[in-house]
């Protein structure tokens, strides 16, 4: 199917017959090769790949097979030998880094699995920092950071550094940051790695509710099956290809988190 | 150099030895008992070279300052030493006239002639002691000099006044002051002969009947070469001679004494210059040369003067180590100046200090889960030190010689600018000991040594799991019984240091126990579960507090302590420790407050709140960091601004005592009435407002006693009521009995047994730089006395037998430097030097305001150089002064500022460390949309951030210090005193620091800039 959508997709952001699609995430053929000089490494083979706006997608396989490298590209972090990534119609290649670092900034959301907090700055702060780089005045930022950490719950928590918190709630944190500036996108690299099962299933359930609350896009790397079958659907790679998805039925997702959270 | 700070360099060289020898064997001892140890820690060394060369640039720091200075030293002793010997050659006493019990002097030989026949008995004398060599006699007298050039000697009309006054206009070149040495062949066969440059002997015979020899010095300053005719004038009259050669700067040529910063001077027959002078049968002192060459003639000086003073006595004669006296003199400046460089180098040394403490920490936070590892699997604490004392004894060999060496290079530099500052040319060739450099190495090594070992000891306290997993230590002060322990210490040795500080009134002891005591007190509150951050900052409020006390609150609450140099390192110390805790505690609040920068920075809030949030976080690098700009700042801050006001006060207007111009006139060549002669001359005398004449016959050649005192050298002026009542004098304390200043001056007019004297007589306390003070000082008399009961003193000079009594009764300001000694009236002046005293030897002139100063001091100048009479233009001379003083600041500046060098390392340290730490965060930044120049911003703003702090603190600092310290009592002696600032300087050195800090930062925010956010990321 996989390959099938990305060869339909002959202008990105238009379906096959010409009509607005809502293909909000498009890779074709993305080859990456890690050259360290004695030996090549190829962690993405030909990856083609799409994403609907409001989609919850998981990309599942073995360690080493290409995931966070898959994630790191798409959302422009890192850069691909060949093939082509468009995001919201836009070429990522044709993107200077400081345009590609603009569009991060208003555009996407991360949440990694070691939180990736900075240690120096209170769980606020954190939250607050996408807006300020966006460049808003400190006062509505503070404010906004404030109803991004109400949404994870996280209110009364504002004032403490990252050291002070649980790893549910540094994780709960980074969301916050994550959503903070309204990203059309969410990438989500093993967000339950770190957590304890009560807690990864709350993490899961909140991420699962910004998707369908603020119809946000999220694209998360797991292990974890239990959180591919909370997502809509189910990418599996192997050897930095994609082999194979799945689409996952709503019902099935409410008993397995009914099942994890028991 | 053979002392410093009063012990013995070779004292000095086997304690530094043993010390280093101390430090080695214990690293064999780590060799031997524990190889593997030992290897781990040394193979760090060669692992990265840029960092080792960074760490190297660090640690030789300390020994680059000891040796700098010490080399400083040496290179003095060497070249004034050398001087000396070069100077006096083969002469090393001299017998002159004496009177009394009092110390024999030179200056006795320019006041007070002895018969020619005195030379035959102190030959007599002398001629069976196997140390004396020979002995001769010199006549001496000085004159202005004119260079006519090579012209017919026999076509020079020096008859008429006239026709000399237009000869005089023709002259080449001409000197106000010049040495003429008179000696016949006898004597100067016996002192070793007089050679021209070139090596070759000249004779008395040689020189005829009109020639002379000139020094080189003073050929250099009368563009003189052989064969030129010169004009000289003695007994106020011309003469005509003929240079038949140029000699070094001898005595024997003529190099008597310094004429400004040269040795000006000639040397001809004997009987020629008696004859000129009007002297027959007379001459002014009696040269011994000892055996030996001119360096080993020296040492039998003490014998020669024991074994003959006593006889010499019955004859009125004395005998002067005049060679000793200058070797020693020479050997004083140059432990004075040592002393002084280190003093100020100890800010410097501190820095260095910080510096080796801040990377011993941070290669401990780099190898942290490497030494964690090593607990874990059974290493012990000791040998976790072990390795770092390896390793660091490593650095500190290497570090040492390269210090060593650089230091010797930067005190060529040093002699050389005061070569230039002080004589006037850049002629010092660097001379640095042996002995010199292995001292610096060994008390650099040492100290790097144990600042390695205690950095080391408080690195290897770390939690075993915590390093493992390379999480943050959770350090908790609140039941840490080490903290405790020391807590209670500090309270205790503070009260103790208090105790015993209070009760001998020594400054040192009491501020350190006063300082300590309140953070020992933190500590044990902190114990107790207080917020170290409340705590702390309460504490270093305490310590500014404490530390700039004005000078009377002080005295009030614990009455007067008494301190010196060392006070304004202590103080250095404590104010920056104090800040430092104020500003690392309270760093948050800088963070919040940009959350107020809002509007203003909206584009950058961003980088800047990482800028602040960072430094927070690290308290303990950043207040490392912070303090040493800080120390560097207030040191160079306090340094200019204390230099500047003393400038200001001993240099500033009020020095000239209310006159224009100086005119200096030889004793030889007396202007009998100044006016009159100035008329005869051209000069219009119309903008003259007021003459004031005095004299001082003799220099240095009178002496002072306290009762029951000992005689110490002085200088007595005589001075005439013009003088006296035009002067603008102000007297600092005055006798009982004189209420205001007329009173005195009024005294001082009409009694010749009243004198008053200059502030320098005051005893200050301290001992200064080590030079040590062999002038005379009054007893019972303070800087803060107002008014006292006059003391009655003892004045001896080489005219008189009984020591002459006169009365104290005002002590000048010590704002009116040019006044300078005891001042009598010219009556009381005639009763000290009873048959030499001359009417005028300096004339005061005071001109209406808006005459052409200089133009006036220039046509007097002229008007009166056939004799040799030298004007001043006063308040030039002063700027000169001040210059001079301004010069030596920049030395002292550019020295004290090597300690900027190491500030500037530190913040390549802790900025390369930081991009290695923050590399998953700096990814992570770049993630949520950091710019690379945001994040390359971020790294120069903290760095900034880091470097302001520290200089604005310490500029602080030193401006409050400044302000205390020239506010206080001690100081301005209860007057209304405004301090000046040099902010020019100030700034500027601000502005260096923080640039030249920002450049060093650049590198490692480039290479933050340049990590890239993916691999970043994939670190964990």
């Amino acid at each position: 199917m996989f390959g099938r959508s990305a060869q339909r997709g002959a202008l990105v952001g238009k379906g096959a017959d010409g009509s607005e699609s809502d293909v909000i995430i498009r890779a074709q053929d993305v080859v990456k090769v890690y050259d360290t000089g004695s030996s090549k490494v190829e962690a993405l083979r030909g990856v083609s790949f799409e994403v609907q706006r409001g989609e919850m997608v998981a990309v599942m396989g073995p360690s080493g097979c290409g995931k966070t490298t898959l994630l790191n590209c798409l959302s422009g972090l890192d850069s691909v030998t060949s093939g082509e990534i468009w995001l919201e119609g836009q070429d990522l290649a044709t993107m200077s880094d400081k345009k590609r670092t603009n569009y991060r900034a208003q555009r996407m959301g991360f949440v990694f699995q070691v939180y990736n907090l900075l240690p120096v700055l209170s769980a606020v702060e954190n939250v607050e920092l996408p807006l300020l780089l966006g460049g808003m005045r400190t006062g509505p930022a503070r404010q906004r950071a404030l109803d991004a950490l109400e949404t994870v719950g996280l209110r009364e928590w504002a004032g403490h550094r990252p050291a002070e918190l649980s790893g549910g709630q540094r994780q709960r944190v980074t969301i916050a940051r994550s959503l903070v500036n309204n990203p059309a996108i969410i990438w989500a690299d093993e967000p339950t790695g770190a957590l304890d099962s009560k807690s990864a299933s709350d993490i899961m359930a909140l991420m699962r509710t910004l998707n369908e609350q603020k119809s946000l896009t999220i694209v998360c790397v797991t292990h974890d099956p239990g959180v591919g079958q909370q997502c809509h659907r189910i990418v599996r790679m192997s050897d930095g290809q994609i082999v194979g998805e799945e689409q996952i039925v709503p019902s099935a997702q409410r008993e397995l988190t009914t099942a994890i959270v028991s | 150099m053979d002392k410093l700070f009063g012990i013995s360099m070779n004292t000095w060289l086997v304690v530094m030895l043993i010390l280093l020898a101390v430090c080695l064997v214990t690293v064999a001892w780590i060799w031997l008992r524990h190889r593997v140890i030992f290897k781990l820690g040394v193979r760090n060394i060669p692992r990265r070279k840029s960092q080792t060369a960074l760490i190297v640039i660090g640690l030789m720091l300390a020994t680059l300052i000891i040796s700098a200075a010490l080399g400083t030293g040496d290179t003095l002793t060497h070249w004034i030493g050398g001087s000396v010997y070069k100077q006096f050659g083969p002469v090393d006493e001299v017998v002159v006239h004496t009177s009394g019990d009092a110390k024999p002097s030179a200056g006795a030989a320019l006041s007070v002639r002895i018969p020619e026949s005195q030379l035959q008995y102190v030959r007599d004398q002398t001629k069976n002691d196997p140390n004396v060599d020979g002995v001769g006699g010199l006549l001496a007298a000085q004159s202005p000099v004119l260079n006519m050039g090579q012209v017919d000697l026999a076509k020079l009309d020096l008859t008429s006044p006239a026709a000399f006054e237009q000869i005089i206009k023709t002259a080449k070149q001409s000197e106000p002051v010049v040495n003429v040495a008179g000696i016949d062949e006898q004597s100067l066969k016996d002192l070793g002969g007089l050679k021209t440059k070139d090596g070759k002997p000249v004779t008395i015979a040689d020189m005829g009947s009109n020639g002379v020899v000139l020094t080189s010095d003073a050929a250099d300053q009368l563009q003189a070469v052989k064969g030129d005719i010169l004009l000289i004038t003695l007994n106020n009259q011309p003469h005509a001679v003929k240079v038949v050669g140029i000699a070094d700067n001898t005595v024997l040529a003529g190099a008597i004494q310094n004429t400004g910063q040269k040795l000006e001077g000639m040397s001809m027959p004997l009987a020629n210059l008696q004859a000129m002078m009007g002297a027959p049968g007379q001459i002014s002192a009696i040269a011994i040369s000892n055996k030996g060459d001119s360096r080993a003639g020296v040492k039998l000086t003490d014998e020669i003067v024991n074994a003959h003073k006593s006889a010499f006595l019955t004859q009125e004669l004395g005998i002067v180590p005049l060679k000793q006296d200058a070797v020693k003199q020479a050997d004083q400046i140059a432990q004075g100046m040592v002393a002084f460089f280190i003093i100020f180098g100890l800010f410097s040394i501190a820095v260095g200090i910080l510096l080796i403490v801040l990377i011993f920490t941070m290669l401990a936070a780099e190898r942290r889960s490497e030494m964690g590892m090593a607990r874990a699997v059974g290493a012990q604490r000791r040998q976790l030190i072990q390795q770092f004392i390896a390793e660091g004894t490593g650095y500190a060999l290497i570090a040492g010689l390269v210090g060593a060496l650089l230091g010797a290079l930067a005190a060529g530099l040093i002699s050389g600018f005061m070569g230039l500052l002080f004589a006037g040319s850049l002629d010092v060739t660097p001379h640095v000991t042996l002995r010199s450099i292995v001292i610096a190495y060994c008390l650099g090594t040492v100290i790097t040594f144990i600042a390695v070992a205690l950095s080391s000891w408080r690195v290897s306290r770390l939690n075993v799991v915590a390093a493992v997993r390379d999480i943050p230590d959770s350090y908790n002060p609140h039941k840490n019984k080490r903290q405790l322990m020391w807590g209670v210490l500090m309270v205790i040795g503070g009260a103790i240091l208090t105790a015993l500080g209070h009760n001998s009134h020594q400054a040192f002891s009491f501020y350190t126990g006063m300082s300590l005591i309140p953070l020992g007190i933190a500590a044990i509150l902190t114990y107790f579960g207080l917020k170290p951050r409340l705590v702390l900052t309460l504490a270093g409020l305490y310590l500014l507090a404490l530390w700039l006390l004005p000078e009377s609150v002080a005295d009030k609450l614990w009455g007067k302590t008494n301190g010196n140099i060392e006070m304004f390192f202590l103080s250095g110390i404590f104010l920056v420790a104090a800040a430092t805790l104020i500003i690392v505690q309270n760093l948050r609040a800088l963070l919040a407050l940009t959350q107020r920068l809002g509007g203003a920075m909206r584009g950058k809030i961003a980088s800047i709140r990482m800028a602040v949030a960072y430094p927070g976080a690290t308290p303990g690098r950043t207040g490392m960091t912070i303090a040493m700009f800080s120390l560097i700042v207030f040191s160079l801050v306090m340094v200019a601004t204390l230099v500047t006001n003393f400038s200001k006060l001993f240099l500033g207007t009020e020095a000239t005592a209310g006159w224009t111009i100086r005119v200096d006139v030889p004793q030889d060549n007396p202007v009998a009435n100044f006016e009159q002669a100035l008329k005869q001359r051209g000069i219009d005398v119309a903008p003259i407002q007021a003459i004031g004449t005095t004299a001082q016959p003799g220099a240095f050649s009178t002496q002072f006693r306290n009762p029951n005192g000992a005689w110490k050298p002085g200088l007595v002026t005589g001075a005439d009521a013009s003088f006296l009542d035009n002067s603008k004098i102000e007297f600092q304390a005055r006798a009982n009995g004189y209420d205001s200043d007329q009173a005195i001056i009024n005294a001082l007019k009409s009694d010749p047994n009243v004198a008053i004297i200059d502030a320098s007589a005051i005893p200050q306390g301290g001992g200064g730089f080590g030079g040590g003070n062999d002038n005379y000082q009054l007893e019972g008399i303070t800087a803060n006395t107002k008014t006292f009961a006059a003391p009655t003193i003892d004045v001896i000079s080489p005219e008189i037998q009984t020591p002459r009594k006169v009365k104290i009764i005002g002590v000048i300001d010590q704002k009116i430097t040019s006044m300078f000694g005891l001042y009598v009236n010219d009556a009381g002046l005639k009763q000290i030097f009873p048959s030499n005293a001359p009417a005028a030897m300096h004339y005061y002139v005071k001109v209406a305001p808006g005459t052409d100063t200089k133009a006036y001091t220039l046509s007097i100048k002229h008007a009166l150089l056939p004799n040799g009479a030298q004007a001043v233009d006063i308040k030039q001379e002063l700027k000169d002064a001040q210059k001079q003083s301004s010069s030596f600041l920049y030395i002292l500046e550019g020295f004290m500022g090597l300690g900027l060098i190491v500030g500037i390392a530190a913040v390549g340290v802790v900025a390369f460390r930081a991009v290695i730490e923050r590399r998953q965060s700096i990814g992570m930044l770049r993630a949520l949309g950091f710019q690379r120049s945001m994040v390359q911003e971020s790294f120069v703003i903290e760095s900034a951030v880091i470097v302001l702090l520290g200089v604005l603190s310490g500029a602080v600092l030193g401006i409050a210090l400044a302000y205390i310290l020239l506010t206080s009592n001690s100081f301005t002696n209860g007057e209304k005193v405004t301090v000046t600032y040099p902010w020019v300087q100030i700034v500027l050195l601000m502005a260096v620091a923080v640039v030249a800090a920002l450049l060093m930062s650049w590198l490692p925010a480039r290479q933050a800039s340049r990590v890239h956010p993916a691999e970043a990321l994939r670190y964990e």
